[in-house]
């Protein structure tokens, strides 16, 4: 029976990142993260969970998707959401930290519009930084069509933004 | 973003999508959720990990493991063939109705000659001895060699249906040759 205590003390930030960083909205990140762990207690309770930390990522980049899914599908949330200001950070001109979320606003719609699995590929690759081989794992994939999804993931993103940033 | 001509298309695409992942990677995110949240959802799952759970029959499959599953799947494949085996011997073995619905009497589901007579009409024989006899029918000669043969068992004194049988085969013969006439008549070769 898993230590649900230690479970949260030990991913519970990492959950939490992974969940806000796609979402970028405290009270989307916080629904989320405990759909998380409720998800991650059904599995456990199917299987025996060898690597807690890599099926938390793989069910938190799941549900943010999902909710960032139903968000980009709704117009004026979308709006909203998506013009809410990133936290301060340490870029110091308004310039550039227009066009640095404007950025960030794009890949996160573009992440959205990605089929699932190269959605949940190219974040665990890129965010999460999980090897080719514990994704093929946690997705049950081979990890050839990891390389085959993050290139078509990458692929599509580049050229989102490409066209983005041509408008 | 690099405005260098140098620069392929490609390759300033995917400079870009480097940049956008570094940022995002890269940006502040708000310390963890608040405490109340992280207390009640380890409630929650002291709760829930406790309960037995209430799972219904694809539930009950779902938490199987895997061996489990297979030799379930295997016996219920098994079942369903059980099941559909009994079935096509049983539609095989009987009888069968007439069109009018009523159950045939006599003879095998396959391969009989159709009689235009009443059922009610027909010997009562045993199977062996009445496929044999709708064999026969296929030539008077074979018909009148077997009722030759079983003369001395059919005579009417001694087998009260042996009257029946020689007049019913022997109507039976005739009929089929008139049919056949007139099927030979319509362009047609023999029912029999």
């Amino acid at each position: 029976m898993p230590e649900w205590e230690s479970i949260l003390n030990e991913h519970g930030p990492v959950v939490w990142r992974t969940t806000y960083r796609l979402l970028n909205h405290h009270a989307d990140a916080c629904d989320c993260f405990q759909e998380v762990f409720l998800e991650a207690l059904e599995l456990s309770r199917r299987e025996e969970v060898r690597n807690w930390p890599g099926l938390l990522r793989k069910v938190a980049t799941r549900r943010a998707l999902d909710r960032l899914r139903k968000r980009h599908g709704s117009a004026s949330q979308h709006q909203s959401l998506e013009r809410s200001p990133e936290p301060a950070s340490a870029n110091p001109g308004p310039v550039a930290l227009a066009e640095r979320n404007e950025l960030i606003s794009r890949l996160r719609q573009g992440v959205a519009k990605l089929p699932a699995m190269q959605a949940e590929v190219f974040c665990l690759r890129c965010f999460e930084e999980m090897s080719y081989q514990e994704i093929a794992e946690e997705l049950r994939i081979e990890p050839n069509s990891v390389g085959v999804l993050l290139h078509r993931a990458r692929g599509q993103v580049g050229e989102w933004l490409r066209e983005a940033h041509d408008e | 973003m690099s405005n260098d001509p140098s620069k392929d298309s490609s390759s300033i695409e995917n400079e870009r999508v480097d940049r956008a992942i570094n940022l995002l990677r890269e940006a502040p995110v708000p310390p963890g959720p608040p405490a109340e949240v992280v207390n009640s959802l380890v409630a929650t799952l002291k709760a829930r990990t406790n309960a037995t759970p209430r799972l219904n029959v694809i539930g009950r499959l779902g938490a199987m493991r895997p061996f489990t599953k297979r030799v379930a799947t295997a016996a219920a494949l098994a079942a369903a063939a059980c099941v559909l085996i009994g079935l096509a011997a049983w539609l095989i073995s009987s009888a069968g109705t007439n069109g009018a619905g009523t159950r045939q009497k006599q003879g095998p589901a396959v391969g009989v000659i159709s009689t235009p007579h009443p059922v009610a009409t027909a010997p009562d024989l045993p199977e062996a001895e009445w496929a044999a006899y709708c064999r026969a029918l296929q030539s008077p000669e074979a018909l009148d060699r077997m009722l030759a043969r079983d003369a001395a068992r059919l005579q009417p004194e001694k087998n009260p249906a042996g009257r029946n049988v020689r007049s019913f085969f022997m109507d039976l013969l005739e009929e089929n040759r008139n049919e056949n006439h007139s099927m030979r008549g319509r362009g047609a070769g023999p029912v029999v």
